[in-house]
């Protein structure tokens, strides 16, 4: 192990950290976010912010990430990752926020592209070219997760490759890999994000891929529910490492 | 074109009011690819569904990890249940799921007040007290030293602020039997009579975790009593009323031996 990611919220409140400072003492820490509802036309949560920039200042950590997404309007909260439509008007707002939380955090903010289940219909942009003029807008990374690329990929039906070759190289600065499920409805069929199995053949083929685009970026195995031995999931690792180590190797 | 904050709205308004006409003719409903049939075109109802069932399952996940006990009580699929009705009283008001229980013993105890289950948001209760002081910040307590140092006859003036990661619960139920008898490994055949006693407890943490301990009446009433603010004539007064032979400096001792207490201090004069 390297480094060490955990949810930021999991050490909000006061919430006594003793396990993640004890962590942090040998290792960097990635602060990974869930809750801000960076995309949401509600004002930012101040305490939110307030317990975010306060565990950046104690944790000190390597990188702080949250999503391409919302989760709350009007005051309730799905908790839930949900996409955004990919207008000029959503790119000025998420450009806003995502200005204002580095500003806060005297940090540059890495951005988690997310599953999707549906499209909107007023979308004038892609999702790869909504992510890249963020990064431009606002100085802002993006972490990278390719196994929602490749449900997108097929759920909306375009080429996760093409996904890939139009980020800014640079931009990139992690990678999340996980497994997902298919869900059958009749004889059609939508993939959802699960991180409850082993990543997947086709999603080991785009990461081989990324490795090749954004080289020297670190990996994550995101597996949260069922789950299995630590043996598994040093496996699954250990799969993502040779697969960066054969591609450097190829190179030298 | 739809404005942000009216698709927001709108999609909200599907999620959680199951309003999804409104939304629905904004969500495209399949895709054409150039390989053959289109293996996923569902509707925008089918779509929204995917996004619906994440709202209640994703909020029950969470309620379950800080209720595991009322669970077993009442068994997955009634808790199920209470969960999805709950979530439409009270959705979640915040980006955490840490924070979503707070309202479920007030609105369990709505539910089962009357009823043969009235034990239950006690139950409740006691669980997410031992959530709160496991969240709660670290603070140092109170060590017995810091008494030394004021003079006895100030000791009636003297007030105390309570450390965030203890907590207090009573109920006219047996509570602590029933949650020690529903921890994973307890024997599952144990007998509690719910006319067995009141219990008055102290939740609090250790490195290993939380830890109960039963309160007599009157210790309750002191902490009750110095979190309201009272200062220790005050606060003895309260207990005395419920325990004419009321030990103070051994209530004290045990408050402070359990980490109950943060700091001492006396009026400004």
């Amino acid at each position: 192990m390297s480094w060490f990611e955990a949810h930021s919220e999991n050490y909000f409140g006061g919430t006594p950290g003793a396990t993640l400072r004890a962590i942090r003492e040998h290792y960097p820490i990635s602060l990974h976010g869930v809750g801000l509802s960076l995309g949401s036309t509600d004002p930012l949560s101040e305490a939110h912010l307030g317990e975010l920039a306060r565990l950046v200042r104690e944790i000190e950590p390597l990188r702080v990430s949250e999503h391409l997404s919302w989760s709350s309007v009007g005051g309730r909260y799905t908790n839930d990752l949900l996409p955004l439509p990919y207008t000029d008007e959503a790119l000025r707002h998420m450009a806003a926020r995502v200005t204002a939380v580095q500003e806060l955090i005297g940090r540059q903010l890495l951005i988690e592209n997310v599953s999707s289940y549906l499209q909107f219909t007023c979308s004038q942009l892609t999702e790869w070219d909504f992510l890249a003029s963020l990064c431009r807008e606002t100085g802002c990374a993006i972490l990278l997760d390719v196994n929602n690329v490749y449900v997108n990929a097929c759920n909306h039906g375009f080429d996760p490759y093409t996904y890939l070759d139009s980020l800014p190289v640079e931009a990139v600065q992690e990678i999340h890999l996980a497994g997902h499920s298919v869900n059958r409805v009749g004889t059609r069929e939508i993939r959802i994000d699960t991180h409850d199995r082993p990543v997947c053949e086709a999603v080991w083929h785009i990461y081989s891929a990324a490795t090749r685009r954004f080289p020297g970026v670190p990996a994550l195995i995101e597996w949260d529910a069922d789950i299995p031995s630590l043996d598994v999931l040093l496996a699954e690792a250990r799969k993502a490492d040779s697969i960066a180590e054969d591609l450097h190797a190829a190179a030298a | 074109m739809l404005p942000l904050r009216e698709l927001q709205s709108r999609f909200c308004a599907a999620l959680f009011d199951g309003h999804v006409e409104p939304m629905a003719p904004w969500i495209h409903t399949g895709h054409d690819t150039s390989s053959g049939p289109c293996t996923n075109a569902l509707s925008a109802q089918e779509r929204l569904g995917i996004y619906r069932n994440n709202l209640t399952e994703g909020f029950a996940k969470a309620l379950e990890l800080g209720f595991p006990v009322l669970q077993r009580l009442v068994g997955k699929e009634c808790f199920g249940q209470l969960a999805r009705a709950f979530q439409r009283e009270y959705p979640s008001r915040c980006g955490d799921l840490n924070r979503i229980g707070a309202d479920f013993p007030g609105f369990l105890h709505g539910r089962f007040e009357t009823s043969e289950y009235a034990y239950l948001p006690d139950v409740a209760a006691l669980e997410w007290a031992c959530q709160q002081s496991l969240l709660a910040p670290e603070i140092p307590a109170l060590e017995p030293s810091a008494l030394r140092a004021i003079p006895a006859d100030a000791y009636g003036e003297l007030r105390f602020s309570l450390n965030p990661s203890c907590r207090r619960v009573r109920s006219v139920f047996p509570v602590l039997r029933i949650w020690m008898a529903n921890q994973p490994g307890a024997a599952t055949d144990e007998h509690i009579d719910l006319g067995a006693g009141a219990d008055f407890l102290l939740a609090h943490r250790t490195p290993e975790g939380v830890e109960m301990t039963r309160l007599s009446a009157a210790e309750f009433e002191l902490l009750e009593a110095l979190e309201d603010g009272e200062n220790l004539s005050q606060a003895l007064d309260r207990c005395r009323a419920l325990d004419s032979a009321f030990d103070l400096g051994r209530a004290l001792r045990l408050l402070i031996s359990r980490g109950a207490l943060a700091t001492a201090y006396l009026p400004a004069t």
